[in-house]
């Protein structure tokens, strides 16, 4: 998996933490593993910000009527999914 | 004169046209906590009163509720059969559910009057079951006023700042966007506490929400957005009202609100500075035109009107009107009940996570064990509302802080500490500063 997609996704949600929380955190703060609704408190709407801001750096689509949280709770979670739809889209 | 306490907390859902088409969204569940919203409601019950609820209260809870002098009837829809309803009866308005129940109407009767936290076409079916057909407004009007919508139409009307732009196709979302930039919020018309609100923080952000909106414009969904910009504020606060079927509007007070993003997370009574620049402002008066206008609708019952303080101190007196009770008026009342002791009352919540097996008793153990607790008379304490939907791994509660003005941030700390102490992890609090 790479590194700078890890990267990139904790940097989005510091930004998203950052405008909902006004917390001071960078992307260095966050941990790759850590549950992003348990450690981080992430509700809905700060969720589909998280989202949309996915889409946003990484210009790839997502289909929010079938996504599916259960199993993209945390960082690097999210970064394999990422990394698996640009793979898909090329 | 007593009163029946009941109602559905995430009234919006059921208001709003299913032709609409929706803002993105994820579904991360979260329907246990608003159905037992409804928990709440015992902030604004009165001795005497009936309180009607989706579950059973814990027994926890009602006994810290007895030891704060708090004293109701009660009555919940546990085991109710609701006929010809499928799936989670989570997902069902209260109302429907207290349908099935043969011996409510009769426990009911004695009742003067009925409360209910909103009106859905479900309310009006079960007071027309009680035999209190006209008990409440028509569920058309209610519905109609409460989209922001037509709040943004008053506003106009009234020559009111804070007015958004209504979208009614996604081809016009971006011109309105740019026209309202640098930063943007698009709302959904029947969103509720930031559920439906979207930040445009970029052109990546705008056409994500432009591609889910164009798919379902495709399939004959219709469009009704409003945009307008992000608002630099230094406070949230809510004006409300009661008004009467004859159309007299009888001001209630003022609420601070706080909210984390665009989501209400408490709320406790405005200060002296506060109110004193909202006299200045003729607030009251705008309050009172909001009233006569709702009246001419044929609207009466609980008005909320969500309001704003700039960073540049312009006062935005209308944002939303809620035709409906809400989180602040329920603290403005549960605040009166407790006026003579001389303590504030602010709301706030906690979303815990816990472990197997632990639900809001441990809550209420944790903070009898801290010696928090209220127990009524003028002696500061916190009070647990409702939690029953508290489980593992994680969940949402509510309480109530009476306090000292200003010490509210001190007593959720309490909060806090108490449960951490006892092995339970808070993700995050709120309290009306």
């Amino acid at each position: 998996m790479d590194d700078d997609i890890e990267w990139r996704v904790r940097d989005v949600l510091a930004n998203v933490l950052a405008n909902v929380l006004g917390s001071g955190m960078t992307a260095d703060d966050i941990s790759a593993d850590a549950d992003l609704v348990d450690e981080y408190g992430l509700d809905s709407l700060q969720m589909i910000a998280f989202l949309l801001g996915i889409e946003d750096t990484f210009d790839v689509e997502l289909d929010y009527e079938n996504l599916r949280l259960d199993h993209l709770r945390s960082v690097s979670e999210f970064a394999d999914f990422v990394s698996n739809l640009r793979a898909a889209a090329q | 004169m007593n009163t029946v306490h009941f109602g559905t907390f995430n009234a919006e859902r059921f208001w709003r046209p299913p032709d609409l088409a929706e803002l993105p969204a994820v579904r991360t569940g979260g329907d246990a906590v608003v159905a037992t919203m409804d928990e709440l409601l015992v902030a604004g019950c009165a001795s005497g009163d009936l309180l009607i609820t989706r579950r059973p209260l814990s027994p926890a809870v009602q006994q810290c509720l007895a030891e704060a002098e708090i004293h109701f009837d009660h009555r919940s829809a546990a085991n109710v059969e609701s006929p010809g309803n499928r799936g989670s009866v989570e997902g069902h308005p209260v109302e429907r559910l207290l349908l099935g129940d043969r011996t409510l109407a009769a426990h009911t009767a004695g009742c003067d009057q009925v409360r209910p936290y909103a009106v859905l076409p479900d309310t009006v079916s079960l007071l027309t079951h009680w035999g209190r057909p006209r008990q409440v407004p028509s569920s058309d009007v209610v519905t109609r006023v409460n989209t922001k919508t037509w709040s943004n139409t008053l506003l106009q009307k009234l020559g009111l700042p804070g007015c958004a732009r209504v979208v009614r196709s996604v081809d016009e979302l971006p011109s309105a966007v740019r026209d309202c930039g640098p930063t943007v919020v698009v709302k959904d018309p029947y969103g509720v506490s930031g559920r439906g609100t979207i930040r445009i923080s970029s052109p990546g952000v705008l056409r994500a929400i432009q591609r889910v909106l164009r798919r379902q414009e495709a399939e004959g969904r219709r469009i009704e957005l409003l945009v307008q910009p992000e608002f630099s504020k230094r406070c949230d606060f809510s004006g409300h009202l009661r008004l009467d079927r004859d159309g007299t509007a009888r001001f209630l007070g003022v609420q601070v609100m706080v909210n984390h993003g665009f989501r209400h997370v408490g709320s406790g009574p405005a200060g002296p500075e506060l109110l004193s620049l909202l006299d200045r402002h003729g607030y009251r008066d705008v309050l009172a035109e909001v009233g006569t206008a709702l009246a001419a609708e044929g609207y009466w019952g609980p008005v909320g009107v969500d309001s704003m303080l700039l960073d540049n101190n312009t006062l935005l007196p209308v944002l939303e009107i809620n035709a409906r009770s809400s989180l602040g008026l329920l603290t403005l009342l549960a605040g009166r009940r407790a006026a003579h002791t001389g303590l504030a009352c602010h709301l706030w919540q906690l979303g815990l996570t816990v472990g197997s097996g632990r639900g809001v008793e441990d809550v209420v153990a944790a903070l009898r064990k801290a010696q928090v607790l209220y127990r009524g008379g003028t002696r500061s304490g916190v009070l647990v509302l409702g939690g029953s939907s508290l489980s593992e791994p994680d969940g949402r509660m509510y309480g109530l802080s009476y306090c000292v003005p200003g010490d509210a941030p001190l007593w959720q700390g309490r909060v806090v500490a108490a449960v951490r102490a006892a092995g339970m992890r808070p993700r995050y609090a709120g309290h009306a500063a």
